[in-house]
């Protein structure tokens, strides 16, 4: 099955006219790929799928207000899915042990991506300004990014305190933002 | 290139943590409030989102539970009944329509209001009751409240005849220091506590003086409160849910 190879604009803009059709054709194009976002923050299946069954919801009912002027609808889509993951894990006080995923493989994943997800979602600047990322404050971004950890589990992982990890985030964020602007 | 002024450095740093998920979720909360009424700021989340967005194309894919479409298709069609929801409708889409199951229980489209209530608020009509309950007309009002992803849904069940009110959060809960506070209130009135919400259904009586004539000026909310709920009994936390109800 087709992921993001796809632009998934036209159906977006269907599924904006209440059409089901193109709805179930974006769910079939779709679904597997957010149930592996929502997967890698959440870790249960069952409230994970409870998670994606509310991002189809919001998607159905918010497809009117997505703008291409606003960016791809591919990052559109999945935006949603990694928002209400993390809104569901930021409520639980006990997180299960993170899974030792190094924040360095997804860089890795990155670099090798396909070149058709890349034009969709320009990842090409995003991948190279990444790269001009410390290879610790990246994988601590990635860590983020991919698994939902919290400040705190970063800090464990990385052995830093709490605000060494928050100035982390903002500075590689800032400096990715700034590299982005000049390199897009 | 952006005509907005820059962020102030907290502001980016928020937005930055915001969008990693890394703020609590206090701070999140309150963020997603901004978020509504901060143009600039919401511009500045979804641009970060998007430019982070091809991150989330890499990552392995899992396949869905085949029955997960038909829940979806089924919560679109309001034939969902409460125990079944985990998801919402509503919203300023234009695409209202009330369902009423004949049942039990309907999914009601909230309508954002167009006096604009706040931060985060989807706006619902509420029918309330006073001591003589009208023999004609809707009997039962049925909402499901979203607050734009800054709380689980919630969805509320008004049967006029029995004047009680079923609260119940849809999907997990709220941190564990913290509690979910309704409170109803009336046109040109304080806000009354009607108790905190659970992680179960919650029957609540209407206040004795809820009145129909005041149909369009009475609101719910919901707070989020220390543990138990508000200490003062008056609501003291962010006001995380605020509407009114459609009848069914």
């Amino acid at each position: 099955m087709t992921d993001l190879n796809l632009d998934l604009g036209p159906i977006l803009q269907q599924v904006a006219k209440s059409d089901k059709a193109a709805f179930k054709r974006l769910y079939d194009l779709t679904s597997a790929k957010l149930l592996g976002v929502i997967l890698r923050i959440i870790k249960d299946r069952v409230a994970a799928e409870d998670v994606l069954q509310d991002v189809y919801l919001r998607i159905w009912r918010n497809a009117a207000r997505y703008a291409p002027e606003a960016g791809s609808a591919n990052g559109w889509v999945v935006t949603i899915a990694r928002n209400r993951a993390i809104d569901l894990v930021r409520r639980k006080s006990e997180q299960t042990m993170p899974e030792n995923e190094d924040g360095e493989d997804w860089f890795a994943k990155l670099a090798e991506g396909r070149d058709r997800e890349g034009e969709i979602m320009d990842a090409s600047s995003l991948r190279y300004c990444l790269g001009q990322m410390e290879a610790e404050k990246r994988a601590c971004v990635l860590d983020a990014y991919y698994e939902g950890l919290s400040r705190e589990e970063l800090a464990a992982r990385y052995r830093q305190p709490v605000n060494t990890i928050k100035t982390w985030l903002h500075r590689a964020i800032a400096a990715l933002r700034a590299c982005m602007e000049t390199n897009g | 290139m952006s005509q907005l002024p820059p962020l102030s450095a907290e502001d980016a740093a928020q937005v930055t943590e915001y969008v990693l998920g890394t703020l609590s979720l206090d701070e999140r909360i309150a963020f997603e409030a901004r978020l509504e009424s901060e143009p600039a700021l919401s511009l500045d989340v979804r641009g970060l989102e998007q430019k982070l967005a091809p991150l989330a194309a890499v990552g392995d894919e899992v396949t869905p539970s085949p029955g997960l479409f038909a829940k979806i298709e089924s919560a679109i069609a309001g034939q969902g009944t409460v125990s079944n929801l985990t998801v919402i409708e509503g919203g300023k889409t234009g695409r209202d329509n009330s369902t009423a199951s004949p049942v039990s229980v309907a999914l009601v489209w909230w309508r954002r209001s167009a006096i604009g209530m706040g931060a985060i608020a989807a706006a619902l009509l509420v029918a309330l009751v006073g001591t003589q309950l009208p023999q004609q007309g809707p009997q039962s009002y049925v909402a499901v409240v979203d607050s734009n992803g800054a709380q689980p849904p919630l969805i509320v069940h008004v049967d006029l005849r029995s004047g009680t009110v079923l609260v119940r959060p849809a999907l997990a809960s709220v941190a564990s220091d913290k509690s979910l506070e309704l409170w109803y209130i009336g046109a040109n009135s304080a806000p009354k506590s009607m108790g905190v919400v659970e992680n179960k259904s919650l029957d609540l009586k209407l206040p004795a003086d809820a009145n129909k004539s005041l149909i369009e000026k009475a609101v719910f909310a919901v707070t989020l409160e220390p543990k138990g709920g508000s200490p003062t009994g008056k609501p003291t936390g962010p006001v995380v849910y605020k509407g009114t109800l459609i009848p069914e």
